[in-house]
């Protein structure tokens, strides 16, 4: 087996090649990265764009300046293409774009617990407002078991997980505890089959959009954490919903 | 004599105006309309830049503009309310302030001014009434509270109610005993603003520990120097 040593030409091609790797690189880091989707990185602004001073705002645009023109050299094999200088009106319509974008299309559900209402909207349009009842904010503490409850709704954006017809109400231990009653033995004392209504729609970790057997206290904050509406509301949103379907509760 | 009557008179004059003075102003209409705001072009950004991360948080925030008088809810871009309300006053440690436009402040909801209700099961001898039973019929949230947040600034909500004399002393003695006695405190701005009772209560229902608040109109007050805490 003969071994080729690397000869002067092939010297002088490695050496290219190592040059053209550097450039590369060199290149590739003048390159935008990805935004992050949770903390988005400001958008670059090139020299001379007015930019969002940590003072005072500035009175006026500043037009781009002009800059000496670098010296020539060998252009690298890949050069970023430099963005468009944005102007403030660019900046600022691509935020309210970027805000508006995460709003929802189609159908929605929106509950105000400050008012007791839920909002079925289609579009921009509500199509049904129901008086609903949701979380107390009251405090139940269980001493002996050293453990506690706070009954709020909860909020934020949720999703619809699961459609149930004809809910049954497996009771929790907060359930008894507020009633002064002994925790029951068997798994049978605690089924209450007709306390949801009709109709329960799951938005995780236990809380769901369920009907009552007290229309009465409909838009009062009486509930454990859950949302209620009356019987009729519930069927027109149960069936205009779907799995998926986002519910904002603020 | 006669002089010491003529003087008496003139403080009794004096004394009859005061009180009609603030008779006109306890009775006085509130008037709940929003103002015009017109921020300028880099203020809206500066605002946008700072609502960016609280709407892409998916929960609810809140952007409370003193410049327009506006209680605005936000949540993942959709604005669903907004509560006009009255200003009464903004007081910083120098003394009065006026909201400005491009004044910005990101705050934490701390406390909402009401100790939380505690659940005390019913003793089994003594049976609850139907109407009075908290579980049906809750009892209404406060009209009157103030919000802490994480920076030295606190809100004080005022609910007016179709009051009588007695209620809107009281609620005199309040603001009085806020602004220079026992319920101040170390913050450097207090902020009270007024709208309907009811109104306040429905404010109150929707706020949780933990909630962002842009503070419009007012610019956040420089760190504390640790120098200047006296204890307690």
């Amino acid at each position: 087996m003969v071994i080729r040593r690397p000869g002067k030409k092939t010297a002088g091609r490695l050496a290219a090649f190592l040059a053209a790797g550097l450039l590369l690189s060199w290149g590739a880091a003048g390159l935008p990265q990805e935004p992050s989707p949770e903390t988005p990185p400001p958008e670059p602004v090139p020299s001379g764009q007015a930019t969002l001073p940590e003072g005072p705002p500035p009175v006026a645009i500043q037009p781009p300046q002009s800059q000496p023109a670098p010296e020539k050299r060998p252009a690298p094999p890949r050069k970023p293409r430099p963005r468009k200088p944005q102007t403030l009106q660019q900046k600022r319509d691509d935020l309210e774009k970027r805000i508006s974008a995460l709003a929802p299309r189609g159908t929605y559900i929106l509950i105000d617990t400050g008012l007791n209402r839920l909002y079925l909207v289609r579009g921009r349009e509500v199509v049904r407002e129901a008086v609903c009842s949701t979380g107390s904010g009251r405090f139940l503490p269980d001493p002996p078991r050293n453990r506690e409850w706070t009954f709020d709704t909860p909020k934020g954006e949720f999703k619809i997980q699961k459609k149930i017809v004809k809910p049954v109400w497996i009771k929790p231990d907060w359930a008894f505890i507020e009633e002064g009653e002994d925790l029951p033995k068997r798994a049978a004392d605690r089924v209450a089959p007709d306390e949801l209504g009709d109709y329960a729609m799951d938005l995780g970790d236990g809380y769901l959009i369920h009907g009552t057997l007290y229309e009465r206290s409909l838009g009062m904050s009486v509930t454990h954490g859950c949302v209620r509406v009356g019987a009729k509301d519930l069927d027109v949103v149960f069936h205009a919903v779907k799995i998926g379907t986002p519910v904002y509760i603020f | 004599m006669r002089r010491g009557w003529i003087l008496l008179g003139v403080f009794a004059c004096v004394f009859a105006i005061g009180v009609a003075v603030v008779a006109l102003v306890m009775l006085r209409r509130p008037d709940y309309r929003p103002r015009e705001a017109a921020p300028s072009l880099e203020q809206e950004t500066r605002r946008l830049e700072a609502e960016l991360p609280l709407a892409a948080s998916r929960k609810p925030y809140l952007i409370l503009d003193l410049t327009s008088s506006r209680l605005i809810y936000r949540i993942s871009g959709l604005t669903p309310k907004i509560i006009p309300f009255r200003i009464d006053s903004i007081r910083g440690s120098g003394g009065p302030l006026v909201p400005e436009q491009g004044g910005m402040t990101l705050l934490t909801l701390e406390e909402r001014g009401a100790p939380r209700e505690v659940i005390q099961p019913p003793d089994p001898d003594k049976p609850v009434e139907p109407l009075k039973d908290p579980k049906i019929f809750p009892p209404d949230p406060p009209t009157d509270y103030i919000l802490s947040f994480d920076r030295p600034m606190k809100v004080r909500i005022l609910g007016e109610k179709d009051q009588g004399w007695k209620d809107r002393f009281i609620s005199v003695g309040k603001t009085v005993r806020q602004w220079l006695g026992k319920g101040r405190g170390r913050e450097r701005i207090r902020i009270q603003l007024r709208l309907p009772a009811g109104k306040a209560q429905e404010i109150y229902r929707g706020l949780y520990r933990g909630e962002k608040v842009l503070m419009l109109g007012v610019e956040e007050p420089a760190p504390a120097d640790p120098s200047a805490v006296s204890g307690g």
